[in-house]
């Protein structure tokens, strides 16, 4: 698995189950099990470094990523006014 | 959903991990941290993982999303190859980020642009919102692109409304509740997600609201939708407006 896609997948896993521990406490209902091993870095290192980042910056490293988004994709204009 | 799975039977295990499966020929047993479960059947539920093996091998590109990369017309980066499916990968219509693992209608929307432009017509595909809904117990659930767990998790700043209303007139035999979650861009308050869970109308709401990211409708829209006043079919109320009405009572404005 190339280097991107591999961070994406992981970065992704961690990122959710954080988010799960935040709602948890949020709404009271049963949260993740706490990490373990290698769980340790990523959930108290990585998601705080990453969520230290403003959105507008990591919106735009993820949009360097390759993908299908860096090819032709366009919305069409959209009429406006009266139909009729 | 969780009352109504144990009204149902179901013996719900979280914060499990499978460590295996017993029995020879047959399943007989799985083995968890929680200890040894009996059962005649086990039923693996994972993510779709794309098999990109020969569309590497033919030298088209991978996203990150681990998808064949297709623009618009899902072509591929190879002259004269497209694709379509679960094989690739299509941005998302909030985000722009590419997204891949998709639903079979979203397989067969983009099977017709790719056959089309292949047979040299001309057809677009455009970025997704991802309206989903399933069956939960008694209830059903369903929603449009992000969540406030996955908004959460990547980090996106929103603001949320949520409301419950019903399904029908309240006086209407059968008129069951629903609850809408609307997840909105703070400022714009455009609508960037949506979570909902009722007992009917949940599919065509989901429908609905993906429609209306994909078309950056906001939350002052929604507040004043007009519904169907129906009493067998539609409520006085609906609970889309109810939602964004709150969300906007909760700014303030």
């Amino acid at each position: 698995m190339a280097f991107s896609r591999w961070l994406r997948a992981t970065s992704e896993r961690y990122l959710m189950i954080a988010a799960q521990q935040r709602l948890a406490a949020k709404y009271g209902v049963p949260p993740p099990r706490p990490p373990r091993g290698i769980d340790v870095f990523w959930l108290r290192v990585y998601v705080p470094a990453y969520r230290a980042v403003p959105w507008r910056l990591r919106s735009a490293i993820m949009r360097r990523m390759p993908g299908s988004h860096r090819l032709t994709w366009t919305t069409g204009d959209r009429p406006r006014g009266p139909t009729a | 959903m969780q009352d109504s799975w144990r009204e149902m039977g179901a013996q719900l295990h979280f914060n499990t991990t499978l460590t295996g499966f017993t029995g020879e020929g047959s399943v007989r047993s799985v083995t968890t941290s929680d200890g040894e479960i009996p059962c005649d059947l086990a039923v693996v539920c994972t993510k779709k993982v794309a098999n990109t093996a020969l569309a590497r091998a033919a030298g088209l590109k991978i996203g990150s999303a681990n998808g064949v990369m297709v623009d618009e017309t899902m072509r591929t980066t190879t002259e004269g190859v497209w694709a379509a499916g679960d094989c690739i990968e299509v941005p998302h219509s909030v985000s722009q980020i590419p997204i891949q693992g998709l639903s079979g209608s979203h397989a067969y929307a983009q099977g017709k642009v790719a056959g089309t432009n292949a047979a040299g017509g001309q057809r677009k595909y455009q970025p997704v919102s991802v309206p989903w809904g399933m069956v939960a117990g008694e209830w059903m659930i369903g929603g449009v692109s992000f969540s406030e767990t996955l908004a959460t998790a990547l980090g996106i700043p929103h603001v949320v409304g949520v409301a419950e209303g019903i399904s029908r007139a309240r006086y209407y035999p059968g008129v069951k509740k629903i609850r809408v979650k609307l997840l909105a861009e703070p400022g714009t308050l455009r609508l960037i997600g949506a979570q909902m869970v009722g007992s009917e109308g949940i599919k065509e709401r989901a429908d609905f609201l993906a429609m209306a990211v994909r078309t950056g409708i906001t939350i002052g829209d929604l507040a004043t939708m007009e519904n169907v006043y129906s009493p067998p079919i539609g409520a006085l109320n609906e609970p889309i407006a109810l939602a964004a009405q709150n969300l906007l009572s909760g700014l303030g404005t």
